[in-house]
């Protein structure tokens, strides 16, 4: 959970409008028995905020998985080794990027998301 | 459900391994010693020490994920011996009967709230619960064409997608 509370307050320093954050969470760890309750839900209560619980990790199916992580994105940081699913991790898109079939290749995708929340600083600028 | 083990490497270009130092025989030797009589203790003389580490080794389980199993068998184990102190054995008398009860059976509840509602623990720990914060949370079941959708939607904006585990 720590990595919801490290973007919570990275959103919290970054009150910028021109930005939608997805947050999806899948279970992972032994002890992720059920979605998340309200109380986890609120860590991330900025209203640029949307959540999905994702019980069957499809999204990061749907991204290839962590054997994948090189080719999701054009600057990677990511700083310890996933298994099976790709989590505790955060990817940015610029604004134009779409997303037709495949999911777009991002700008950034960094973890684990206590460490790197910092680095999406860039990508969060006010529009002109 | 796969776990993800965490391994600290660096996905740039391997730093290489840290050579570990031997450990040498007297230390492990004298770490089971120690390991030994405190379990001696607990188990005659210090029958509190046991409810306390149920209740602490199931506190520190919400701040490390990656002890958080181990810890949580470590304090039912705990508490589990406790009982046995307490309602099965008298080899060991303690004079604060009640209180040592009232302990007992408080850190029942904590390490039962732990395993049945760690989330919500958590929260209350971290002073995030409240019922404001209920209103301004979107949080839905996932699919990946809904996914699809908002994001194509706000694509004149900077978009993130972020994975996160919920405990």
């Amino acid at each position: 959970m720590r990595g919801a509370s490290a973007l919570e307050q990275f959103l919290d320093t970054h009150p910028q409008p021109g930005a939608r954050v997805f947050v999806i969470w899948e279970p992972v760890l032994d002890t992720d028995w059920a979605e998340p309750g309200i109380a986890v839900r609120s860590r991330l209560n900025d209203p640029r905020v949307q959540q999905f619980w994702d019980k069957q990790r499809v999204l990061s199916a749907a991204f290839g998985g962590p054997e994948h992580l090189g080719r999701l994105a054009q600057v990677r940081e990511i700083r310890f080794g996933m298994d099976s699913v790709i989590w505790d991790a955060v990817a940015v898109y610029p604004p134009g990027t779409r997303w037709i079939e495949n999911p777009p290749v991002a700008r950034f995708l960094g973890a684990p998301v206590v460490d790197v929340a910092p680095q999406l600083a860039p990508y969060f600028v006010t529009p002109k | 459900m796969g776990r993800a083990r965490l391994r600290k490497v660096s996905d740039r270009g391997g730093q290489g391994s840290v050579p570990k130092a031997p450990v040498p025989k007297g230390s492990v030797l004298s770490s089971i010693a120690a390991v030994a009589s405190l379990i001696a203790a607990l188990s005659c003389c210090l029958p509190l020490g046991t409810l306390l580490m149920a209740a602490g080794s199931a506190g520190a389980s919400i701040f490390s994920e990656r002890l958080r199993p181990f810890l949580l068998l470590f304090s039912v184990l705990s508490l589990a011996f406790g009982f046995v102190q307490t309602y099965r054995r008298g080899r060991c008398e303690f004079r604060h009967r009640v209180f040592r009860t009232i302990l007992l059976w408080s850190s029942a509840a904590i390490v039962a709230a732990m395993l049945i509602f760690p989330q919500f623990v958590a929260g209350v720990l971290a002073g995030r619960f409240s019922p404001n914060s209920r209103a301004t949370v979107s949080f839905r079941a996932f699919d990946l064409a809904i996914l699809r959708a908002g994001f194509n939607t706000a694509s004149a904006e900077t978009r993130v997608i972020a994975f996160l585990s919920p405990t």
